[in-house]
């Protein structure tokens, strides 16, 4: 029988689901059908028809203490917070659906439904972190297939192209055109968020697994979108802008038709590489080593684009028609080391992670919140009947306190670029290009997550 | 690499013609080894060029540079960065008069990597603008919901250059807006008389002449070519040699194309792919019009005209934009370099008989999607004021339009209960 197990699911960095259906026993030298999220050579492993049902609860809590301004405002501590379940629609995140089956040592084929990336916070509507963040809520469904071939008796490759598609949510608050002064009365509201099933977008994960006596090396590589420069471009059909209360407040759209705004939101995802080796010391006891590496450094902006009726003369002149959020990521890396007690009925695991930040400190703010983290974990797998497996597994992610120092974000550059008549060989105007043109994110920032999960594993 | 940021940029205007108003071609700026210089940004203009000596000069071949853009005003800040771009070393002729020269131009090669935003006034006083996005959000449907005027276009002008015999080649993508109209159609009122059109007679109905334009901003007036200007002008009773010869500037022709220039009253330009509903730009407009009339005579009886109609519903209307009234024309001949330019195309296509410069454009605000899939698109609408016979936009007016959609767009009529087929 097969042996799968379920385990915690975590976000790593602020985009990157670290554990899509397993925190405690997968990774890249995995033999089940969580390969193919792994590496999609680990399907040939597989003995058998396989079925694998999973999700988990995550529970994500930060804390914000912003500086204060200069001359100025003390803000008060902002809490926010953000859970990730998979009974939604669009499915996911944190949701595991696989099935697949191996065919006498020659090769596996499975199909699989996963979020390879997802992104969920809220922050109180008037808090210091509105002009960054009201709430965030990114998700990217991936219906994957997945085949792997022994290339001898020794090696596995194994291939997983992917649909990817993506769902959003943002709401945060504007400035006026030009302006960037922290003030209630002049912000607007933008609640963007994409509406059904999109035009899904490509990747493709490639991979080999060497295995030899008891050790065993699996790498793979997850490519960022195809065809479009790791772009990923979603049409916002649900876009709502409130004015604020010194342009009248309401919809700007107002009646009859209150969905007049047509929006673009674009951004960057990450290629992933990924390198798992695991020595079976004992009969019982096993060591794995992960390392993955993330290229977030593509992730450097989310772009918006919003059009509306010629008639709303605000859009454009007064209220912002196009708004570049600063993201500036950096490439992360994840490491984490594993040992498994297993025996014929039930397995047990620990893991210990660690990941770098993905975003510098300078660059951390309430939507993009990332530090170096340390996330223990342990997960248990017990056989309930002769093919039925299940798993539960538990795991807390602390993250080291960021203090920004100087905030990537000058809420002086519009005015400053504005003056210069937009010359973008100015630094003003570069930082208005890039969207650090906003409020200062300046300040400590706190984050933990708690993440329980669950998974059936069927094996016949 | 290009290097830009999402604001509008300030580009100044050349004259339409010698003399004439600061309406035509679009000049920004350029950082060059001798200082800052005019550029022309100019949709129909097959390929890119920066003369790397200034202009005038030999011309040279082509070369991998970088474009430091400038707005087109006085201080002339820097507005965007093109890094690693393939250029010709070429100058461009004058456009407008012989005064307006520019050392290079932004052609259509390079335009093909936005949506670009116009932002042409009327007034030439007013300030014109360029803005450089990654595409225009919002759907067709969505777009004529909202007013705009969505026309698509299959970019074409793709050609393959030497420098003399047994050089080696090179390829110009297919970067040129080419979009069908109808030139000098008949005058419309809503109040005057139905027009009644049986079965069969969709043809003999339309007035004007269709015509197969380019769409270019680095030019000022409508520019055409002799031939199709002779069908016109047979259409409205005047001389083919008709109004006053001169000299016509564009970036095409180093040296001055003779021209005669007159005024066109009115021009209505659809889109530039054709489908099975397709009937032609004329058609399609004395169409469109009697639908108009129809929705806003119902009270009065108006019924659907049974040549506009299948299974008993009204046929859909084409988009399209009516721009007038009396509009700056340089007819020009048939054979010259500006023509031959403008009908290069691999594979061929049918003939392009002139180009829609930026004058027979202001007053309307433009976004050249050329990265909306699966075909290039036109976003028009009119500057606020504009009226009727200044610049009048029709989105499509859907069969199918429920009196539930309260967001549909139709002629600007009121939500109709639709009108019964006329007898």
């Amino acid at each position: 029988m097969a042996v799968t197990l379920a385990a915690p699911s975590a976000l790593a960095g602020p985009l990157d689901d670290a554990h899509v259906a397993d925190t405690g026993f997968s990774g890249p030298t995995s033999g089940d059908l969580t390969a193919i999220y792994w590496n999609p050579a680990g399907l040939g492993l597989l003995q058998g028809p396989q079925l694998m049902l999973g999700g988990s609860l995550q529970v994500t809590s930060v804390r914000v203490d912003r500086s204060s301004s200069p001359g100025s405002t003390t803000f008060p501590t902002t809490a926010g917070s953000g859970t990730l379940q998979p009974f939604r629609w669009p499915l996911g995140p944190a949701s595991f659906i696989g099935i697949g089956a191996g065919f006498g040592h020659r090769f596996g084929i499975a199909i699989a439904l996963y979020s390879p990336f997802s992104s969920t916070l809220s922050m109180p509507e008037n808090a210091p972190t509105r002009y960054q963040l009201v709430s965030l809520d990114l998700n990217h469904l991936a219906p994957t297939i997945g085949l792997a071939i022994h290339a001898t008796d020794s090696i596995q490759i194994g291939v997983a192209p992917s649909f990817v598609f993506p769902t959003a949510h943002l709401v945060f608050k504007e400035t006026p055109v030009g302006g960037s002064s922290e003030d209630p009365t002049t912000a607007s509201t933008y609640d963007l968020a994409t509406q059904g099933i999109l035009v899904p977008a490509y990747i493709l994960s490639v991979g080999a697994q060497y295995r030899r006596g008891r050790f065993s090396l699996g790498f793979s590589y997850t490519t960022a979108p195809l065809g479009t420069s790791g772009m990923l471009n979603l049409p916002l059909d649900n876009a709502h802008i409130v004015l604020s209360s010194a342009a009248g407040g309401g919809d700007l759209c107002g009646s009859p038709n209150n969905h007049c705004l047509a929006g673009e939101m674009s951004y960057r995802l990450p290629s992933i590489y990924n390198l798992g080796a695991t020595w079976q010391a004992t009969k019982n006891w096993s060591v794995t080593g992960v390392v993955r590496w993330l290229r977030y450094g593509a992730h450097d902006t989310i772009g918006i684009l919003l059009s509306g009726p010629p008639d709303k003369t605000a859009l454009g002149p007064s209220v912002p028609d196009h708004v570049v959020l600063y993201r500036g990521f950096q490439d992360n890396v994840d490491l984490r080391g594993r040992v498994v007690w297993e025996d014929k009925h039930m397995r047990l695991g620990a893991t210990l992670r660690l990941e770098t930040s993905a975003v510098p400190a300078a660059n951390v703010n309430a939507a993009a919140i990332d530090g170096t983290k340390l996330e223990p974990s342990v997960a248990f797998e017990m056989r309930i009947w002769r093919q039925i497996r299940m798993s539960a597994g538990y795991a807390f992610l602390w993250m080291f306190p960021v203090d920004t120092g100087t905030s990537v974000f000058d809420p002086t550059a519009a005015t400053t670029c504005a003056n210069t008549g937009g010359d973008l060989s100015s630094a003003a105007c570069q930082a208005r290009m890039n969207g650090q043109a906003r409020p200062s994110a300046a300040g400590n920032y706190r984050q933990w997550r708690q993440t329980l999960s669950v998974m059936t594993t069927f094996a016949f | 690499m290009l290097t830009y940021d999402l604001e509008p940029i300030e580009v100044s205007r050349a004259p339409v013609q010698p003399g004439g108003p600061a309406l035509g071609g679009l000049l920004a700026k350029v950082t060059t080894a001798n200082g800052i210089a005019p550029l022309l940004v100019d949709s129909a203009y097959p390929l890119n060029s920066l003369a790397q000596n200034g202009c005038p000069a030999t011309p040279g071949w082509t070369y991998t540079g970088d474009i430091e853009l400038r707005a087109g005003n006085t201080a002339a800040p820097v507005r965007a960065w093109f890094r690693h771009v393939g250029l010709f070393d070429i100058c461009p002729g004058s456009t407008g008069d012989a005064a307006s020269q520019a050392v290079g131009v932004i052609g259509g090669p390079l335009l093909t990597s936005f949506a670009v935003g116009l932002n042409l006034p009327r007034s030439a006083d007013a300030t014109a603008t360029m803005t450089l996005w990654w595409g225009f959000p919002g759907s067709d449907d969505q777009l004529a919901q909202d007013g705009y005027v969505p026309l698509h276009f299959v970019a074409r002008g793709g050609a393959s250059i030497a420098q003399g015999t047994g050089e080696a080649s090179v390829t110009l993508p297919s970067a040129r807006i080419a979009l069908s109209a109808c030139a000098a159609p008949r005058a419309f009122s809503t109040s005057e008389p139905a027009e009644t059109c049986a079965p069969g007679e969709v043809a003999t109905k339309a007035s004007g002449q269709d015509l197969m334009l380019a769409l270019g901003t680095g030019e000022g007036p409508l520019i055409l070519s002799q031939s199709a200007w002779n069908r016109i002008a047979a259409g409205l009773g005047l001389a083919s040699d008709a109004g006053t010869a001169g000299d016509l500037f564009t970036a095409f022709a180093t040296a001055p194309t003779p021209a005669h220039f007159l005024t066109l009253p009115r021009l209505a330009i659809f889109q530039g792919t054709s489908d099975s509903s397709w009937n032609g730009a004329c058609v399609e407009l004395a169409r469109a019009r009697r639908i108009e009339w129809t929705l806003a005579n119902q009270a009065t009886g108006g019924c659907f005209q049974r040549c506009d109609v299948s299974s008993g519903k009204a046929v859909n209307s084409h988009s399209y934009i009516e721009l007038g009234p009396a509009l700056d024309l340089a007819v020009v001949d048939d054979s010259s370099d500006l023509l031959r330019s403008l009908n290069v195309d691999s594979p061929p296509n049918p003939q392009i008989d002139g180009i829609i410069g930026t004058a027979t454009l202001a007053g309307t605000h433009l976004h050249l999607d050329y990265l909306a899939q699966p075909d290039g698109r036109v976003i028009a609408n009119c500057e606020p004021d504009s009226s009727r016979d200044q610049c009048w936009t029709a989105p499509s007016c859907p069969a199918g339009w429920s009196a539930n959609d309260k967001g549909h767009f139709c002629f600007g009529q009121p939500v109709p209960l639709w009108p019964p087929v006329c007898p």
